[in-house]
């Protein structure tokens, strides 16, 4: 075998601009597919996917019968005084949580750092069981520092590597609008690659502190998420961002999202049980004449979101879709390069004969030569794709002002080993089968063909 | 022994037929010089080629050391190329990127022989056509003389019944020609049968017998006749 290989390195010498031309034809398919598979495949992967069908959020409908509410992107968020009502029905569930996403700036009371200016959310302390949180320091604040609104925080590694050094900051203070804030935990959301939990599905950062709701309400910190009203008037539909919270708890604004999770395997009956209060809830509200659109609830499991979510990568697919046919193309320009490689070693493989190769063996040096070229492509493929994926990282985070957070950027555009793996096989799978007639054609040249003169 | 009945190759196109050898009856023994003469076109190289089962042919029996060729497959047929048939061709038909060592290794490869008998037997065939010292130089870097025996030497490694040479000496001056006939005729006496395509009747005299082949009939012709026919 070893002098079949020297034999195909031989053949690969023969028409070495042929050969290049095959290994780069192949290289920038694989290129482009491993690339675009890649972004798609990462863009599109769930979050805690775990939990895809026992955990929901809903939408309850409190606009106007002639306002267009289609899907559940339309859907408002719930309003404090709907929110406070669901807290208080008696209904099944492990973990019922709301939030909202609010901006503000954070630095140290001794101005040691540089105040960085991060998204936060406003939530409670179901948020960190609804996000599986990764606790790198510390831990949730308590239900009495929930209750009485306490200034604490549970704050990110990316916010935990600023201000702190990235050393465990649990007990330290961090300065919010001249307030101070106990920091009680540090969590890691690097990994996740979409921030779900406000319905964003952004994926350039995640929230870099959270805070309890009642703490933010009496700070009044700024709903910066979706805020939807029921008014056509201006000064109402605005001020509930960031003016009077009062206003905000008693207008008809919604700007919290609700998650609720159930237990495993009983999500679809207690879903139900939440369907019957909300309707009852929606009936009661009628009578003084809120709730009058035709759509009025939507539900969504969290794998139902992700289905939905596809929509937004239509352009993904349509790259990968291209990218796929681009490799076809390439494929078929392989055939040709290979038939035109071994037309132009006929000489070559016509000495052979000659010397005592039988078919079989012509067909085997040929083989493992496609096989080195290959080999080397799918090698200067990954290279590119490493280096294309980098490139358009650097793209992703240009766009986003480099305000992005790296490293969950960075989730989707990495090189996904698995992917490479598969990819491999079938680039193999494809080249053998592209190769399998010139091969063929290979093995057919005639002993006596190509040595005269 | 090489012997032929009624052995006849027909090329056909579309619109032609052309009869290459028609109908050729021959006997060759072991250890013969045979020189084939005959003007172009003639069927001298269908004639080298069908020997060294290169070719296949229509009609007639060929008996190569008793094994009748004309049924055998691909497999076989290459298998007794490799094993009782050395070629030397006009254009030596070495590979260019590869030292002498690796020309001379290439049919060894074949053969399945293993490395350690493959470097004896590759060292043997470089010293005798003299250039054992020279194994590692590429073809380029040879005259045409040399490369040729370089192309004798691939032959020999193999230890080959027959050599079958087409116009060894066509690509060479004369005094590199004289050089390789005298190697050929040196392996001839140690007993490896050689059968030498030319249209040199030169040449042709310093072989034991002489054929020619005119329009694909063969003719089997004394010296005496070939010095006739060079006068």
């Amino acid at each position: 075998m070893k002098e079949l290989i020297l034999l195909a390195w031989q053949g690969l010498k023969q028409k070495p601009k042929l050969s290049a031309l095959m290994v780069i034809n192949l290289a920038v398919g694989i290129t482009l597919m491993l690339t675009m598979s890649a972004i798609v495949k990462q863009s599109s992967s769930e979050v805690i996917g775990h939990k895809g069908d026992y955990l929901y959020t809903a939408g309850l409908n409190f606009f106007d019968s002639d306002q267009d509410v289609v899907d559940f992107n339309q859907f408002p968020r719930w309003t404090y005084q709907d929110a406070e009502a669901l807290k208080q029905a008696d209904l099944p569930y492990e973990h019922l949580s709301f939030n909202y996403t609010t901006e503000f700036i954070v630095g140290l009371a001794d101005n040691s750092v540089r105040p960085i200016s991060v998204e936060a959310s406003g939530t409670d302390r179901d948020m960190f069981s609804v996000l599986d949180a990764p606790f790198i320091h510390g831990a949730s604040w308590s239900e009495q520092s929930q209750q009485s609104g306490e200034a604490v925080a549970v704050i990110s590694k990316n916010a935990n590597d600023h201000l702190f050094g990235g050393a465990n900051s649990v007990g330290q203070f961090i300065q919010v609008q001249g307030e101070q804030i106990q920091v009680v935990g540090v969590v890691d959301l690097s990994n996740y690659k979409r921030r779900f939990q406000d319905l964003s599905f952004s994926n350039n950062y995640n929230h870099d502190a959270f805070i309890p709701l009642n703490y933010a309400y009496a700070q009044n910190f700024p709903r910066t998420g979706q805020v939807s009203c029921r008014t056509d008037d201006l000064y109402t539909a605005t001020n509930p961002r960031s003016g009077n919270i009062d206003m905000l708890k008693s207008a008809e604004c919604g700007y919290l999202t609700v998650w609720f999770q159930y237990q495993k395997d009983m999500g679809a009956a207690h879903l139900a049980e939440l369907k019957t209060w909300l309707n009852n809830y929606i009936a009661n509200q009628q009578a003084v004449g809120r709730f009058q659109h035709n759509n009025l609830t939507d539900f969504y499991s969290m794998g139902e979101l992700y289905i939905l979510i596809q929509r937004f990568l239509a352009w993904e697919a349509i790259y990968l879709t291209f990218s796929y046919f681009l490799f076809g193309i390439c494929l078929v320009n392989t055939v040709g390069i290979l038939l035109a490689k071994f037309q132009a070693n006929r000489k070559l493989i016509s000495l052979y004969r000659a010397l005592g190769a039988n078919r079989g063996v012509i067909m085997k040096i040929h083989f493992l030569e496609i096989l080195m070229l290959t080999v080397a492509s799918v090698a200067l493929g990954f290279v590119l794709a490493f280096a294309g994926l980098e490139l358009m990282f650097h793209l992703r985070m240009y766009q986003a002002d480099y305000m992005a957070f790296a490293e969950q950027v960075r989730q989707i555009y990495q090189f996904d080993g698995e992917l490479a793996l598969l990819t491999t096989i079938g680039i193999f799978l494809a080249v053998g089968i592209s190769g399998l007639y010139p091969i063929y054609r290979s093995s057919r040249v005639s002993p006596a063909a190509e040595l005269r003169g | 022994m090489l012997k032929m009945n009624e052995v006849s190759k027909i090329y056909r196109t579309d619109l032609i037929e052309t009869h290459a050898l028609s109908n050729v009856n021959l006997t060759i023994e072991e250890g013969e010089f045979i020189a084939v003469t005959g003007p172009s076109g003639s069927g001298k190289t269908t004639f080298l080629n069908i020997a060294g089962l290169l070719e296949r042919f229509e009609r007639g029996d060929y008996f190569l050391d008793g094994e009748n060729v004309a049924n055998l497959n691909d497999k076989k047929l290459s298998q007794l190329r490799n094993e009782k048939i050395g070629f030397i061709f006009q254009g030596f038909n070495l590979i260019s990127d590869l030292s002498l060592y690796d020309n001379v290794e290439v049919p060894l490869i074949f053969r399945g022989i293993k490395a350690s008998e493959r470097k004896k037997r590759i060292e043997e065939a470089l010293e005798l056509v003299g250039l054992a010292s020279r194994m590692k130089h590429h073809p380029a870097q040879l005259s045409g003389g040399q490369q040729q025996r370089v192309a004798i030497a691939r032959a020999l490694a193999g230890k080959p019944r027959f050599l079958l040479a087409d116009e060894p000496t066509g690509n060479l001056d004369s005094l590199m020609a004289r050089q390789v006939m005298d190697l050929l005729q040196e392996v001839n006496q140690a007993g490896t049968t050689l059968i030498m395509v030319t249209h040199d009747n030169e040449l042709a005299r310093r072989a034991g017998r002489n054929i020619q082949i005119l329009d694909g009939e063969l003719t089997d012709i004394t010296k005496s006749q070939l010095t006739e026919l060079a006068v």
